[in-house]
């Protein structure tokens, strides 16, 4: 029974953290046909500043918004000058974000140094509270209470607002948005920096839990890559799923077979592949 | 004429290439030269798919890394002889890369693109966990070069260069490379036209894979040891680079962005430990403004009369 709620606690955190990384990075790819390789290293530069803004201000809340607007800055100012220019050549995105990796890990090197940032969770989420006898940290509670809750905030954003009916407008038909007259690089540029906050967001809330290092990019990337391909392209709750499973494979295995925490994801991912190339959650066709 | 001048040119510069260095050369430059050779092996394996098929792989360096690994390990801890190392290779190498055209063609375009960084990211994730076979971070030193010395080395190296760039000249410009310039340039039809693209794609991942495992048996002939740093992805975004800086579509373009690279790189590593960093906004801004890289710009300069295909 301890163990039961041990790995649903920490399985469903995890894929929360999951979904906060991934997110973003599958409305950029479903919207605008963009596959951001440089999505880790937003999550990455998200740990960074949301460690150095909560420990200047003290204030743990105020780092983790504060991390998620600059990198939605940083979104905009590369979509801006680095994506649109290249707006129509898919390959050519690619292997710019693909460089792109390398520019951003190597000036936070510069900036932040090689070494690992240990960040410890504010007073108020340090804790543990109890379930059912079993004793789990409170701030695992806070992740997965923070990953709802923006599944939540996005999910009315897509269904409720104008802005989410022309990004699922524009995931389905973007020519024919752009044929009705609607502005779309203007809503490629806020859906990029919107996808880019989102990273932005993980990162900081990842921090007390992962720490903040020179490689958690690369490590976190292929998490993403994984949960677009089971998720489904274009598909926000298809990405939800797929990060929720992802986050169980992936604690089960560390939990049995600590060696392979690393590939289970790849691994997982490559089976899906294999069987459903088009990711389980339906979405749109690999053509694409 | 035009032909024999070239072949001319070619040969002069193959001997130039061959004998000078030989006579003057200390063995740190021959080093330098291997690698760029070694590199240059590399490109071309990857521009085979990048350039002439439209195969954007992420996932190159896992022939190279193996290669350097299944030398190393039946060598140094079988005591295997060189040739059965090759010999090993060569099937390692065509039975993943088999098995990677299975897996990632059943996907497209940017797909593919994902799941050959995900089987990149694998082997990389393997060869530091798997301790027993790759011994884990510290690598598999040990391996000796069958070379008796650097001249004779580097001699090899130029050598099995020219072959494998006259092969691959040879193989774009067969009938079976033009099936592939079709695939990239429009899949669909080829397959239309009665072409088994599977097949084609397959066999030129399987050719690639093994071009790229030769260069991989090279290098580590060269460094003595194989590590996970040639697996990593960094190592893909260097061979890209090489690539797209010289060309991409053409054959002698890999080989000047791999000489390019490599002295950058030995110049610039001696000013900054973070070279990386020019290289990455290097990469970034030949992909904003000079997709064709240097032959591009070259070829623009050396044919104006011609019309360019696109």
């Amino acid at each position: 029974m301890s163990i039961l709620i041990q790995i649903i606690i920490y399985g469903l955190s995890l894929g929360m953290l999951y979904f906060l990384l991934s997110s973003g990075f599958s409305l950029i790819f479903g919207l605008m046909g963009v596959l951001n390789f440089a999505h880790g290293s937003m999550f990455m530069w998200g740990c960074y500043l949301g460690y150095i803004l909560s420990l200047s201000t003290g204030s743990f809340l105020f780092g983790i918004i504060g991390a998620a607007v600059c990198i939605g800055v940083m979104g905009l100012v590369m979509e801006k000058w680095l994506i649109q220019p290249l707006r129509g050549n898919q390959l050519r995105q690619i292997l710019l974000t693909f460089g792109l990796i390398y520019v951003l890990e190597e000036l936070a090197k510069v900036i932040f140094g090689t070494r690992a940032y240990m960040q410890f969770p504010p007073e108020w989420l340090s804790g543990s509270a109890h379930i059912f006898s079993e004793t789990v940290p409170q701030y695992r509670l806070f992740m997965i209470f923070a990953g709802v809750i923006v599944f939540l905030l996005m999910t009315l954003l897509l269904k409720k607002t104008k802005l989410g009916m022309i990004i699922r407008a524009g995931t389905d038909k973007p020519r024919m948005v752009q044929a009705i007259g609607i502005n779309v690089a203007r809503i490629f540029s806020i859906t990029f920096a919107l996808g880019c906050a989102l990273a932005g967001l993980g990162g900081a809330i990842a921090t007390p839990f992962l720490g903040a290092y020179p490689t958690i990019d690369m490590e976190q990337v292929f998490n993403a890559i994984a949960v677009v391909i089971i998720g489904g392209v274009g598909s926000f709750t298809g990405a939800f799923y797929a990060s929720v499973i992802l986050g169980f494979i992936s604690y089960i295995t560390s939990y049995f077979v600590p060696e392979l925490s690393m590939a289970s994801t790849l691994l997982a991912m490559l089976v899906v592949v294999m069987i459903r190339p088009n990711g389980l959650f339906g979405g749109k066709t690999s053509e694409n | 004429m035009k032909t024999k001048n070239k072949l001319v040119l070619a040969l002069a510069l193959l001997a130039a290439v061959l004998v000078v260095p030989a006579l003057i050369g200390s063995s740190y430059i021959h080093s330098i030269i291997i690698t760029i050779c070694i590199y240059s092996i590399f490109a071309i394996s990857y521009d085979l798919l990048l350039g002439y098929t439209g195969i954007v792989s992420f996932g190159h360096t896992v022939y190279f890394g193996v290669a350097a690994y299944v030398v190393a390990f039946t060598t140094v801890k079988l005591h295997w002889p060189f040739l059965a190392a090759v010999g090993m290779v060569i099937v390692v190498c065509v039975a993943i890369s088999f098995i990677f055209s299975l897996v990632t063609l059943r996907t497209k375009n940017v797909y593919f693109s994902m799941v050959t960084m995900a089987i990149g990211q694998l082997f990389y994730v393997m060869s530091t966990k798997l301790y027993a076979i790759t011994g884990g971070d510290d690598g598999l030193p040990g391996v000796k070069s069958i070379f008796p010395n650097k001249t004779v080395f580097y001699i090899a190296a130029v050598l099995i260069l020219v072959c494998v760039y006259l092969f691959s000249k040879r193989l774009v410009n067969s009938p079976a490379g033009r099936v592939l310039q079709g695939v990239k340039e429009n899949d669909a039809r080829i397959g239309m036209l009665g072409y088994n693209t599977f097949k084609f794609k397959s066999i030129v991942i399987q050719i690639s894979g093994l071009l790229a495992g030769l260069a991989g048996i090279l290098y580590v002939n060269l460094n003595g040891i194989a590590t996970p740093s040639i697996l990593n992805s960094s190592m893909t975004l260097q061979i890209l680079f090489m690539v797209i800086l010289g060309g991409v579509g053409t054959l002698h373009g890999p080989v000047i962005g791999a000489a390019i690279m490599q002295i950058a790189s030995i110049v610039l590593s001696g000013f900054t430990t973070r070279w990386m960093l020019i290289f990455g906004i290097g990469f970034v801004v030949v992909m904003l403004f000079f997709p064709k890289g240097v032959a591009g710009v070259f070829d623009r300069f050396s044919q104006p009369n011609q019309l360019r295909k696109e």
